[in-house]
């Protein structure tokens, strides 16, 4: 469970990256967070991940309060999400199955028994496992994309959150980075998408919000990339109302329910 | 904590290798800051010999009365070799004295002719360790009963004991200064070699790893840097000493230097520990800055 109330997140000059979001994200909800450049997308993913702390407002993280979290439990914390990176981000000088390892390295399970079947159990999910000894420069960059979600996700993470996974990547493997993200949601893993790409939230239908300037501006239940007016009236026709967990419709239990 | 030291150890290993251009750099650096400091050590281990052996060419020369026997000379001559800082006496007795003088006189006979019996007087020949002790000599002597006069180069000694200090202070101080030197552009260089794994650093951070978890493996990496140079230089040290030091020597082959048994030793050992020390604390520092960022 996520839960951020009335966050703000002001840098030196006094710009506010992110003014007064409150937002709460069930266990087990896909979100796709959505905004044009500067909207706050990253900012928010960065004070999920405690890389940055909150000016006021509170964050509530799978039972962590991240604005008294001390910096010696952050890294405890971060063990228990699964992150994947705009720009990938793999060791390069690791082999695809050293960057997945490392993962389970640095929570201390490496030596646990079965250790190695984890790796072998992530990179099977996104389809890596003939991929094991490449080094990054080897692979291209949808199987790079893969590997890192491996590595995000071979710790078994309640929590996992991807900034722009798609981003730079042709359309049909943005779809299937995406597809596989839901598959990995269905496994019972929250899944936050910062996304630029339309057609992909589109496609998926699911939780949308958005943000401008900052602040939250729509949080769809079964979103599109940019409802527009004449769709939101023709949900509205549907009996469909805004309430604070966004646009929801009349027999459809959706994540929040 | 085994299992963090050995995931630490081999991590460092791979990494050494792996980033071998970096590698390569920082040994490179260390090797060549060590070489260098390596030879301003020998330079200055070798003035520091020649000043030594030109303050032990000082002598202090008691000349004894004229009814001191040879029996109550040698006597002083043994007590005198007692004090710590004289390397050497001799006692000229009054025949030797004269028969020294006709030696040297050997051609000018006619010199000789104009001496009646022996004027000279028995004497006892002191030579100290450095300059700056000849006085507190001299004055022992003085306070002998058998002694008439005590003479002291004065102005030689001066000079010695002012060129004496210059070097050892200027000796020091340049390999203070250049130790340094060494210091901060070895640590620059590993510097360098973390900086290009920032992003690195920064990655481990956001999947969750301990500062330590971080910083152990760039130490070691370090270290390694250290030992590999100490090792290279330690080697190129001892195979070269024996050449250079004896060039450096027969520069100075009008001084009785004979080469320090243990400078190899102290050469390895300054090797070793600045290599390694610096390595490991530079990687230290260096990590911790990202760290800490």
């Amino acid at each position: 469970m996520i839960i951020l109330r009335n966050v703000i997140k002001a840098y030196g000059s006094g710009k506010q990256a992110l003014s007064g979001v409150t937002l709460t994200v069930p266990n087990e909800d896909f979100v796709f967070l959505v905004g044009g450049n500067g909207a706050g997308k990253s900012t928010l993913l960065k004070l999920l991940i405690r890389q940055e702390v909150a000016t006021s407002g509170v964050i509530m993280v799978a039972g962590h309060d991240l604005k008294t979290l001390p910096d010696r439990r952050v890294p405890a914390f971060r063990q228990q999400l699964g992150v994947v990176f705009q720009d990938i981000r793999l060791f390069p000088q690791q082999t695809v199955e050293e960057n997945v390892a490392f993962s389970l390295r640095v929570a201390g399970m490496d030596r646990r028994v079965g250790a190695r079947d984890l790796v072998a159990e992530a990179m099977d999910l996104v389809g890596m496992s003939g991929y094991a000894r490449r080094f990054p420069h080897q692979l291209s960059g949808g199987e790079q994309q893969r590997a890192a979600i491996a590595r995000a996700i071979v710790r078994s993470p309640t929590l996992l959150l991807a900034d722009e996974p798609t981003a730079s990547l042709p359309p049909d493997v943005s779809w299937q980075i995406i597809e596989l993200l839901g598959a990995i949601n269905r496994r019972g893993v929250t899944v936050i998408v910062a996304t630029h790409d339309r057609d992909v939230v589109n496609r998926m239908r699911r939780r949308v919000v958005e943000l401008d300037a900052g602040m939250v501006t729509r949080d769809d239940r079964f979103g599109r990339f940019g409802t527009t007016a004449s769709e939101q009236g023709a949900f509205k026709a549907q009996g469909a109302e805004w309430g604070e967990g966004g646009l929801t419709l009349p027999g459809v239990q959706g994540p929040n329910a | 904590m085994a299992s963090v030291a050995g995931y630490a150890i081999v991590t460092a290993v791979v990494n050494l290798y792996r980033h071998g251009t970096q590698s390569a750099s920082a040994i490179f650096a260390t090797v060549v800051m060590l070489l260098v400091l390596n030879g301003f050590l020998l330079v200055v281990s070798t003035l520091n010999l020649a000043i030594q052996a030109l303050e032990q060419k000082v002598n202090v020369i008691a000349y004894l009365k004229e009814d001191v026997d040879d029996e109550t000379g040698e006597a002083l001559r043994d007590r005198i070799g007692t004090v710590g800082s004289v390397v050497e006496t001799d006692y000229l007795s009054r025949a030797a004295a004269m028969a020294r003088l006709r030696e040297q006189l050997a051609d000018r006979a006619e010199l000789l002719n104009m001496v009646s019996g022996n004027p000279l007087p028995a004497s006892v020949e002191v030579r100290v360790r450095d300059a700056s002790e000849v006085r507190k000599v001299a004055e022992i002597l003085r306070a002998e009963q058998s002694v008439d006069e005590v003479t002291v180069p004065e102005d030689a000694v001066d000079s010695l004991v002012r060129l004496a200090q210059a070097a050892r202070f200027g000796g020091a101080f340049t390999i203070i200064g250049f130790a340094g030197v060494t210091v901060v552009v070895i640590g620059n260089t590993i510097r360098l070699a973390v900086y290009a794994r920032r992003q690195e650093i920064e990655l481990m951070r956001l999947v969750g790893a301990t500062d330590w978890f971080i910083r152990w493996p760039f130490v070691i990496e370090g270290m390694l840097y250290g030992i590999v140079g100490a090792v290279i230089v330690g080697a190129v040290t001892l195979l070269a000493l024996g050449t250079v030091q004896g060039a450096l020597l027969d520069v100075l082959k009008f001084l009785p230097i004979r080469s320090d048994p243990l400078l190899p030793l102290q050469l390895l050992v300054v090797t070793g520990f600045v290599g390694v020390g610096v390595g490991t604390v530079g990687s230290y520092v260096s990590v911790r800055r990202f760290l800490d960022a």
